[in-house]
């Protein structure tokens, strides 16, 4: 039997905190970044990967990814895509405009697989907004670049307007070395150059040593399965793959049963997960 | 920020809904035109509106000179919401599709069959698209008000999807089955708090369909449960002629 | 550790402390209501039945409520978390419900202590009465090794005709039977004599063979036929759910007064076994399928909650078999995958 973790009553479990909004971009048309203070002056102080339960009085609440690496300052960032009733509503708010949210949540790429990666290549693959939890990580391992092996990042949107933080991506493309960037669309226009094809055309660009590269994840529910096989064929040790997973959520604290996967709660085992430990729960996919 | 204008249409109803819709208390009338500016209203006002926020329409379609005056209230509106049974599914108005016209007309006007211009009853959104729905025959105050401040905030109305069943175990109602009567709960859209099951009735389907009913298991449990075919048929006639998979396509 | 000592009480002392705990206790029993018998509050112990009958919703109602409200707020931004809790007495729950709580308090109180439930929790009494034979024909509990009480309980009563012998389990349920009970020590034989007649009312019914490996016995049949044989009849009402007194999935919605001003954040019972439980805003359901759902469902029954909680999660009181019009059952279910 599993040990039950028993907690005592947690008065503030469901009371959020609020945030002002300070910077407001917009990278697409549904896709809109914040940065945000924590009013409290506290450090958010989250691992990359987790998220944070958005709430917006009288809406509602919804679970985002935070897509900024941890800083000891008392600032995050979120990227949110307009998709539901919370998520419209945060796209009305202007900078100086307040709301809250409850968190961080959720199992994030924490300190033993960060260890794990160190003096490996990193391999990160983002469909759409699956960029938005990776950047979390992204953005903490690359002022570090050196203490790996190589970092790779391929990136796949479905057309060249829904690219985010195309910024901080040519920054990326300019830094060289042992950083690369492989970029793809779906269906391409007229302003693009690039690679035109699925997420998984780019996986066998990249030149790899299997075992010691560590891959982590994110995008729709239809690219896990394609970039999961093409992964295998590159002979990648299910081990050294990471995802990360959306699912609905209501409570953020394992209650509510909304995001349940199989036996696991998203909200608390993940979002991020090890491949090795969910292949054969059958509700991942 | 100037208030959302609101209108109230009608076609073939009992215009019960729309006093539903404005059978509130004192405060929560003055709290509903603080949020709201009512322009057009059959049944209160007779004022008449330009372009609208919200238009309210209920009643079914049951003239092809309806289908122009619908279309127009369309144009006019940014938002257009079904307003209970009869704008949403046809409600009773589609008893009358189970009859051929000349059945009808006959019945009805056995003097002058051809008096008035009727066709086959419709929903509005067999006609235009429509952006909510508040079901139910009538509809639920409560809901009315409710859906009114979700599209005033830009939130989408919250309309259940799953069936009676759950507002009546949350009741604590003894199932109606147990009692020897048929009831449509288990396929029906709950938001109404099983008012009907909870009162000694059973429930008629005026809220319509979930949206992914499973039919054939209700239609077993109904004919486990005594009732023949047709019998069963019966049942869904009252609220549900316009769904085309208990009775095909259009009669 | 000393044995726990035996002490007799007579049926109507314990109806007399109920009714001296009113004034500071609300009470709540197995009573008459219209053409139901349902726990309720009740003023008097006149309105007790205490025959047990089965009822449609187990006592989990009273600890986590239909509906609650968990948020107040304005909306220039004042939050305040409500957690309402009152002091309560559950005269008269049986082992099933009471093995139900136990699997909530654990439920509520993992990584994250849920206030609002436990607050309730805390502020409660529980009076169990065990059960001597079953209650009815969809009653499974002695299947599911449920018909006694693992938990969940204060005080437990085992019923020696117009007597009961009395078993403590708390120190709140302690200080609750000073105060209010009359007792008077009794033998060993005492409690061996209701035991006695437990055994004789539950002869011949005996526990799922394999029960301790059902998580794992599950696990092994994610294929097997009776998913889609029984998933094919749901209706995905819910009713199993709503009935179920282990069942604990809630939704969320936020509620603004009608003048916008100030609002409320509610959370009111969700089930799995509905279409869009699982449904993301961008549209994507995770578990489309009644089959899927069903199959889910059980498994947090015989699966993964069964191996985290080290005990069946259906507790066997039948009130799913009871609500389901399309005659789902998860004994039928287990038999079909485990065997009788």
């Amino acid at each position: 039997m599993m040990q039950l973790d028993l907690q005592p009553k947690d008065e503030k479990l469901y009371l959020p905190d609020p945030v002002r909004i300070v910077e407001i971009k917009d990278f697409t048309d549904k896709e809109r970044f914040f940065k945000l203070e924590i009013l409290s002056g506290k450090s958010l102080g989250h691992q990359p990967g987790q998220f944070v339960q958005v709430s917006v009085l009288g809406i509602g609440e919804a679970p985002i990814s935070i897509s900024s690496p941890p800083t000891k300052d008392h600032f995050f960032d979120l990227c949110v895509r307009a998709v539901g009733n919370v998520t419209n509503k945060l796209h009305t708010l202007k900078v100086g405009d307040i709301f809250h949210i409850r968190g961080p949540f959720g199992h994030g790429f924490d300190a033993d697989i960060q260890q794990r990666m160190q003096g490996k290549h990193l391999l990160f693959i983002a469909g759409g907004i699956g960029y938005v939890p990776l950047r979390s990580l992204i953005n903490n391992v690359l002022p570090e670049h050196h203490r790996y092996k190589k970092i790779s990042i391929l990136y796949g949107c479905r057309t060249p307007k829904d690219r985010m933080y195309q910024d901080e991506l040519a920054e990326i493309t300019k830094m060289g070395g042992n950083v690369e960037l492989f970029e793809t669309v779906d269906r391409t226009d007229e302003t693009w150059k690039g690679n035109v094809g699925v997420i998984t055309t780019l996986v066998p660009k990249v030149e790899l040593d299997p075992v010691n590269t560590i891959t982590a994840i994110c995008g729709p529910p239809i690219m896990y399965k394609f970039v999961l096989i093409s992964l295998m064929e590159r002979n990648i040790p299910k081990d050294n793959i990471y995802m990360s997973l959306e699912r609905r959520m209501k409570c953020g604290v394992g209650k509510c049963g909304h995001c349940q996967m199989g036996g696991v709660y998203v909200c608390q085992s993940g979002p991020v997960f090890k491949y090795a430990d969910v292949e054969h729960n059958e509700e991942v996919f | 920020m100037s208030k959302p204008k609101v209108a109230f249409f009608d076609f073939a109803c009992c215009e019960g809904c729309q006093l539903c819709a404005i059978d509130l208390e004192p405060e929560q009338l003055l709290d509903l035109v603080s949020v709201v500016d009512i322009v057009e209203f059959r049944e209160a006002m007779s004022e008449t509106g330009d372009q609208l926020d919200i238009a309210f329409v209920e009643g079914s379609i049951t003239r092809d000179s309806d289908i122009d005056r619908l279309k127009k209230i369309r144009e006019r509106a940014k938002l257009v919401v079904a307003l209970g049974a009869c704008s949403m599914i046809a409600g009773i108005n589609a008893l009358k599709n189970f009859q051929t016209k000349a059945e009808y007309t006959q019945a009805v006007y056995p003097e002058d069959p051809n008096k008035y211009e009727t066709t086959t009853a419709k929903a509005i959104g067999e006609i235009i698209q429509v952006d909510a729905f508040i079901p139910g025959c009538p509809i639920d105050t409560g809901e009315f008000l409710r859906v009114t401040k979700n599209l005033v905030l830009g939130k989408t109305p919250d309309i259940p999807t799953y069936p009676v069943c759950v507002e009546c175990k949350r009741n604590e109602n003894v199932c109606v089955y147990e009692k020897g009567i048929q009831c449509l709960g288990p396929v029906i859209r709950a938001g109404c708090n099983a008012r009907c099951p909870s009162n000694g009735g059973y429930c008629f389907g005026c809220r319509g369909l979930i949206p992914e009913p499973n039919i054939n298991s209700q239609q077993d449990i109904m004919q486990k449960y005594g009732l023949t075919y047709e019998k069963m048929l019966e049942k869904f006639k009252l609220f549900l002629q316009r769904n085309q998979e208990i009775f095909g396509d259009d009669q | 550790m000393t044995k726990p000592e035996i002490l007799i009480t007579t049926k109507k002392s314990i109806l007399k402390g109920l009714d001296q705990a009113h004034s500071t206790y609300r009470i709540i029993a197995l009573t008459r209501n219209q053409e139901r018998v349902i726990y309720d509050y009740i003023n008097s112990s006149d309105e007790i039945e205490l025959e047990y009958q089965p009822t449609v919703l187990s006592v989990k109602k009273f600890f986590f409520p239909q509906d609650e409200i968990i948020l107040d707020y304005t909306v220039e931004g004042k939050v305040t978390p409500r957690i309402e809790a009152e002091n309560l007495v559950l005269f008269g729950v049986r082992p099933c419900d009471l093995n139900g709580i136990k699997i909530l308090d654990e439920a509520f109180a993992e990584s994250h202590g849920d206030p609002n439930y436990l607050s309730r929790r805390e502020k409660s009494i529980v009076i169990g009465i065990d059960c001597q034979k079953v209650c009815d024909k969809d009653a499974f509990c002695y299947k599911v090794d449920s018909n006694e009480a693992k938990g969940g309980f204060d005080i437990m009563l085992y019923d020696l005709e117009d007597r009961y012998v009395i078993q403590v389990a708390s120190a709140k349920g302690q200080k609750f039977l000073e105060r209010y009970f009359e007792t008077t020590p009794g033998l060993p034989s005492d409690l061996e004599k209701a035991l006695a007649k437990k055994k004789e009312g539950f002869k011949g019914l005996e526990p799922f063979k394999n029960l301790e490996k059902f998580p794992e016995i599950f696990e092994k049949n994610k294929d097997h036929p009776v998913w889609e044989e029984e998933g094919s009849r749901c209706l995905s009402c819910g009713s199993c759910i709503m009935v179920c007194p282990t069942c604990y999935c809630f939704d969320v919605a936020d509620e603004l007064a009608l003048n916008l001003k100030k609002g409320q954040r509610m959370r009111r019972w969700d089930a799995c076994m509905l279409s869009a439980f699982a449904e993301v805003a961008g549209g994507e359901n995770f578990r489309p399928t009644a089959k899927e759902r069903l199959h889910h469902r059980i498994d947090r029954k015989f699966n993964f909650l069964m191996a985290k909680h080290g005990q069946a999660v259906c507790v066997g009181c039948g009130r799913c078999v009871r609500a389901c019009l399309a005659d789902i059952s998860p004994k039928v279910i287990a038999e079909k995958i485990t065997g009788k």
